[in-house]
């Protein structure tokens, strides 16, 4: 009775809100915004955000590869020069056109906004000088050469240099300073609420789908499914695991789950002194470091059975990963599609390798930071048990865990990689290649792998333009990776919204959530 | 004349029981108590799945119904599997065990160090006392969650910080009872007459005194159980008391709290209630336990 009687409320209320703001668009969304300031810090959140108001010179398309953005047409005049030609339409809410100017203006402040606690600096590293050569055209010199530039770039937005020059970050966040150049136009900013849009009909692009947008921050999981089957909003993002079974079968409701690039990565530890962490059967430390053996990490790599933990666990939500990207991302190797499961073979691995009865081993796992670890862990810990490797599971808060990973203290650990980039050598940069704080090399390593023929690769496709050839060097990379099991990746999570069901919802830059993935159906 | 003495200390006991079982309150709950107890102490033999041994549990099996079968063993999942593939059933008894361990062990660690402090408290006076009995008001005046949880982020998961915790957080109830009890029992002519035969101090507390304290300590004693159950449940479900491979009650509750809305009910229902079980059984116990030792019901 109560069950019917809230689906009935629940139709009436969606029904209703269809009828009173046909062309309105009402967001509920998970990430965080710290501020409306584009440039402030580089946060998922903020990154949705400025999408709608500050575009870039260029843009990243869903899976990999660019799409113009401000600029219509880019191209190297040598290894470490680029030229982009500036589109002459773009124009500011404020009738001044977008220039060249603008672009290095904000090239600079993005490197020093006060109060930015993550800049966006990083993505401007290799950049020597930003220069203007004509109103419509930037040449941007590199200090070596960097293929990777123009998808660097795509993260940083650009505001107007005759505005921006004297602006602080609180005057774009009360609006004084939000002349854009976006297919949406700032209406209003409630800190930690919502952020009000309207269209903007000065854009230079295709003309926004939504008279109206309310883009509101529902962090709560639960919460957000509960507004979205309350008809509070339209849509959703980051729908729950848990909720998505449920989701699927209501009939008021549409699910829209699309391939993501973010991975859950097992690292084990390469550290040649034994591990605390890895005991013999009756809790005595071993001699030397099990994992170091290449028979005994592939048995580990093969005792688990990755669909199960997609199908049980994940509920769906997840797909099986064999390597760092994706299918049909660049970069992915399709020989190393599967790994066959094989429970058998792996404890006749381990015996060969001197563990006939197998080792104790703790993992470790934090406890909030990346969805579903805590239980994929403890499926995986189930598969090595079985093979004769008894796995403990230790979940510790995020805090303690990183200090820990970052000291190579455990004998497994667990990361969740974004693959922001689109592309292979991301990955390959911060969590393969071997440690080298100077460098900026293996920031994420935390296993410390090592190995020479990855570090050579990476260096290789970081000096190569052409693409199909930096794709070969980084499919060969996830060969020798692989081979060597120096990483053992489990799934890739998949990007979920949840929507009325007449609104279709595509995937934008991965899993950015903004009302321009958002249109009716007709 | 010698059959007196006897009589007058059998009588007292037998009718305390007497009047114990008298409630039905009482009855239910002694029953219901014996049951988890029986069904905690002999986990092993009961359960038809270690859900301890992670080889025995089967992700495969995750989030079965009450009543299915598993498809690689041939265990039925009487009340269903969690998201792991344990079976729940197995998982409450072995949660049972961990539960009231905990339980037992804290409320007797405690007791036995509060009991004694509170003695030495009453004994002493003066400076001691004070000292004693103002750590005894600053204990219990903090909220003991937020002591717990303050406890066990320095300390780090596992069962035994969270009996320390516990520990920490109950003996101070203890000591103020046995000290009260303490103080009215050192006006008794009884304690003068030990003192004037010149009998060892730790003699008389703990030969004559203590005895004479024991009703209203073990009615805290009960109540603590239930306490302590609850305290466990509690941090165990914010993920800081039992490791996550080997749930206790309040772990599997957490487990499985955010299944209820998509219909996968049995995943927290079956340990909720056996929880619920426990703490009302041991209150229903406790609370009888004080109408019948206490003087002034009898009246």
């Amino acid at each position: 009775m109560t069950k019917l009687s809230t689906l009935a409320l629940s139709a009436a209320l969606i029904a209703f809100a269809g009828a009173a703001a046909a062309e309105d668009l009402r967001i509920g969304f998970a990430d965080p915004v710290s501020a409306i300031d584009p440039q402030l810090n580089n946060y998922a959140g903020d990154h949705s955000v400025s999408q709608h108001f500050f575009p870039a010179i260029v843009a990243q398309k869903t899976i990999g590869g660019m799409a113009p953005g401000l600029a219509t047409a880019w191209k190297n005049t040598s290894p470490t020069t680029w030229e982009f030609k500036i589109r002459d339409k773009a124009v500011w809410t404020d009738g001044k056109p977008v220039t060249a100017e603008d672009i290095a203006f904000s090239y600079e402040r993005a490197q020093n906004v006060p109060g930015s606690v993550a800049s966006f600096k990083s993505f401007l590293r290799s950049v020597a000088k930003v220069e203007v050569k004509d109103p419509q055209t930037l040449v941007i010199t590199t200090k070596e050469p960097d293929p990777l530039l123009p998808i660097n770039i795509s993260s940083i937005y650009i505001v107007s240099k005759h505005i921006g020059q004297t602006a602080t970050t609180d005057d774009y966040n009360s609006g004084k300073a939000m002349v854009v150049d976006g297919p949406y136009a700032f209406v209003s900013y409630t800190p930690g609420d919502r952020i009000e849009m309207k269209r903007n009909d000065t854009y230079w692009g295709e003309k926004a789908e939504w008279d109206k947008v309310s883009y509101r921050y529902i962090a709560n999981p639960a919460a957000r499914t509960a507004a979205l089957l309350s008809g509070d909003v339209d849509m959703i993002d980051k729908v729950s695991f848990s909720d998505i079974e449920k989701l699927e079968k209501n009939p008021k409701v549409k699910v829209w789950s699309y391939p993501g690039l973010r991975a859950l990565i097992l690292q084990p530890s390469f550290n040649p002194a034994p591990s605390k962490f890895i005991t013999d059967k009756a809790g005595k430390p071993l001699d030397k470091n099990p994992l170091l053996d290449v028979r005994v990490r592939r048995a580990l790599n093969m005792a688990i059975n990755r669909e199960a933990i997609a199908d049980r666990v994940a509920r769906g939500g997840v797909t099986v990963a064999t390597q760092w990207m994706p299918a049909d991302t660049f970069g992915y190797n399709p020989d190393y599609a599967k790994i066959a499961v094989d429970p058998t073979k792996a404890k006749a691995l381990l015996a060969e390798a001197g563990y006939p009865d197998g080792f104790k081993l703790t993992m470790h796992v934090p406890g909030e930071r990346y969805p579903l670890a805590p239980e994929t862990a403890q499926a995986v810990a189930q598969f090595w048990t079985r093979i004769g490797v008894e796995t403990q599971v230790e979940v510790v808060p995020f805090s303690v865990y990183v200090t820990g990973a970052n000291k190579n203290d455990y004998a497994m650990s667990v990361i969740g990689w974004g693959n922001g980039t689109g592309e292979g050598t991301y990955a390959m940069t911060s969590i393969l290649a071997t440690n080298d704080n100077a460098r900026g090399l293996g920031a994420s390593n935390w296993g410390r792998y090592s190995n020479p023929k990855l570090d050579e690769a990476l260096a290789k496709a970081g000096a190569e333009f052409d693409d199909p050839k930096r794709e070969a060097i980084i499919k060969d990379a996830v060969k020798v990776v692989m081979d060597d099991v120096g990483i053992i990746p489990l799934y890739h999570y998949k990007n979920i919204w949840a929507s009325r069901p007449d609104l279709k919802v595509v995937p934008w830059n991965s899993d950015r959530t903004v009302a321009m993935q958002v249109s009716k159906v007709k | 004349m010698t059959t007196v003495p006897a009589a007058s200390a059998r009588r007292p006991a037998n009718s305390a029981l007497r009047r114990f079982l008298r409630a039905p309150s009482a009855l239910i709950g002694l029953g219901l108590l014996g049951l988890l107890v029986i069904g905690a102490v002999f986990a092993p033999q009961i359960a038809p799945q270690n859900p301890f041994d992670l080889a025995a549990i089967d992700v495969l099996d995750a989030r079965l119904q009450p009543g299915s079968t598993s498809m690689g063993t041939d265990i039925t999942y009487l009340l269903g599997t969690d998201g792991q593939g344990r079976d729940l059933f197995s998982a409450i008894l072995y949660g049972l065990r961990t539960s009231l361990t905990v339980g037992v062990g804290s409320a007797l660690l405690a007791g036995l160090i509060g009991i004694l402090l509170g003695l030495i408290a009453a004994w002493s006076g003066g400076f001691i006392d004070a000292l004693i009995m103002r750590l005894v008001d600053l204990i219990m005046s903090l909220p003991s969650i937020l002591v717990a949880l303050l406890m066990l982020a320095l300390l780090g998961r596992g069962i035994g910080n969270v009996v320390l915790t516990l520990v920490l957080l109950e003996w101070a109830y203890y000591a103020r009872t046995a000290r009260a009890q303490a103080l009215v029992e050192r006006k008794r002519d009884y304690f003068e007459a030990a003192r004037g035969l010149g009998l060892p101090t730790s003699r008389i507390l703990l030969r004559h005194v203590l005895p004479n304290c024991l009703p209203p300590l073990l009615v805290i004693a009960a109540l603590q159980v239930a306490r302590a159950i609850t305290l466990e449940a509690t941090l165990s479900f914010l993920g800081l008391g039992a490791p996550v491979t080997q749930p206790s009650l309040g772990l599997l509750i957490a487990n499985g709290f955010q299944f209820m809305l998509s219909g996968e009910y049995w995943i927290s229902f079956f340990p909720g209630l056996t929880l619920l079980a426990a703490i009302v059984a041991i209150n229903l116990v406790g609370d009888r336990l004080r109408e019948v030792l206490d003087p002034r019901a009898l009246k």
